[in-house]
């Protein structure tokens, strides 16, 4: 079954990925470093990452790992809008412009509730039902400074958003694999050969 | 008590001529002026400071959207403030409310004003024209400026054909 798991997240990530692959397990230190090097306005406590492999293999295969993009619910934790590069600057300016109506296709928050823990402290994440909800996607493997900064600009305009709505909840969800995964070294060095050489990914599929 | 009357149109007029708005967005007080260029000529040139830039703002031209972010760090890290700034733009009323989103969205605190003047051709080029004489306003564009001394003499204006760079790096030498 784990194999199946394995082998899931590598077509996945094989399929998504774009060049040049830069996938590594990451860990609370080198996400931390990429920040600070990067000069990125994340706040640590609203780091997030993907609990398990399983909740990785879930969260990849439906589509979900895409950045700069940023993913927001109501206060029901219901799925209502999705914000991206051409968007972003009028919706995020005016939370007044968020959608009242929720997406039908979209799984509510209680979905990526289940997968995410933080970064921090390693606890998962409590939605207290009062106001919006916005995942901001990010991660180190994308290999794009632009886009992380992209989502750093984002969320700071969120904080400032959040000085007169301080309902309202940020989650910075790390999409990179993690250290922390109960999988051996050896899987580990096995998937990162899979997913950061294409030609092997195009093999597996034949 | 006819003193006092005359005082007051006066008020009343430069109220109407100056149309100063301080618009409030979460917590941040964005400084937006509505007004004519005759009025906007004459608030430059009663500035005291060493040295007045004027900026041509254009919110969708994407030569502004590269360069203002820069002029915007120059501004919010200046010490000195021997200039004074005049963000100047030509908004029209029913998109004003997107301006102070480009605003919120980007946190841009410098004074912004807007030209209520209405020409139907060529309003950038008699807005050049207007506020200065001299410049060669058939080489200038948005994200543009001119920068004019104490004496309202103009000591330069840029061009199109300079680089985001070479604006910038003419600007640090004036905004400390």
């Amino acid at each position: 079954m784990k194999i199946i798991t394995y082998l899931i997240c590598v077509f996945t990530l094989g399929l998504t990925a774009q060049n040049p692959r830069n996938f590594k397990f990451e860990d609370s230190t080198t996400i931390n470093n990429y920040i600070n090097e990067q000069q990125l306005a994340f706040l640590t406590e609203d780091i997030y990452i993907l609990k398990t492999i399983e909740d990785y293999k879930t969260y990849t295969s439906e589509g979900n790992l895409v950045s700069p993009v940023i993913f927001v619910f109501n206060e029901k934790g219901e799925f209502t809008e999705y914000i991206n590069f051409y968007n972003a600057e009028k919706k995020l300016s005016n939370l007044k412009r968020l959608r009242k109506k929720k997406s039908k296709n979209s799984p509510d928050f209680k979905y990526w509730e289940e997968k995410i823990v933080s970064l921090k402290t390693n606890q998962v994440y409590t939605h207290n039902q009062t106001g919006y909800i916005f995942v901001l996607s990010w991660g180190i493997h994308w290999n794009k400074i632009k886009s992380a900064k992209l989502i750093s600009k984002w969320y700071e305009v969120l904080l400032r958003q959040k000085e007169n709505n301080p309902d309202i909840q940020l989650i910075l969800l790390n999409t990179d694999l993690q250290n922390s995964w109960d999988i051996s070294q050896e899987t580990k060095d096995w998937m990162l050969e899979q997913v950061n050489n294409p030609e092997n990914i195009r093999d597996n599929q034949r | 008590m006819k003193k006092t009357f005359i005082l007051s149109l006066l008020f009343c007029f430069l109220f109407i001529k100056l149309g100063i708005t301080q618009t409030t967005k979460s917590n941040t007080t964005y400084n937006i002026t509505t007004l004519s260029i005759a009025a906007l000529k004459d608030k430059i040139a009663f500035s005291k400071k060493d040295f007045k830039i004027v900026y041509l703002f254009k919110q969708y031209c994407s030569a502004t959207q590269q360069g203002f972010p820069s002029v915007d760090s120059l501004y919010k890290q200046a010490t000195q403030h021997n200039f004074e700034l005049f963000v100047v733009t030509t908004n029209p009323k029913k998109k004003q409310e997107e301006l102070l989103d480009h605003l919120f969205f980007n946190n841009y605190s410098e004074p912004f004003y807007i030209i209520d003047d209405s020409f139907f051709l060529n309003f950038h080029s008699k807005l050049i024209k207007a506020i200065c004489e001299t410049c060669n306003h058939k080489d200038m564009g948005y994200t543009d400026f001119m920068i004019f001394g104490k004496d309202n003499q103009l000591i330069l204006h840029t061009t199109y054909q300079q680089s985001v760079e070479e604006h910038i790096a003419i600007l640090k030498t004036y905004i400390k």
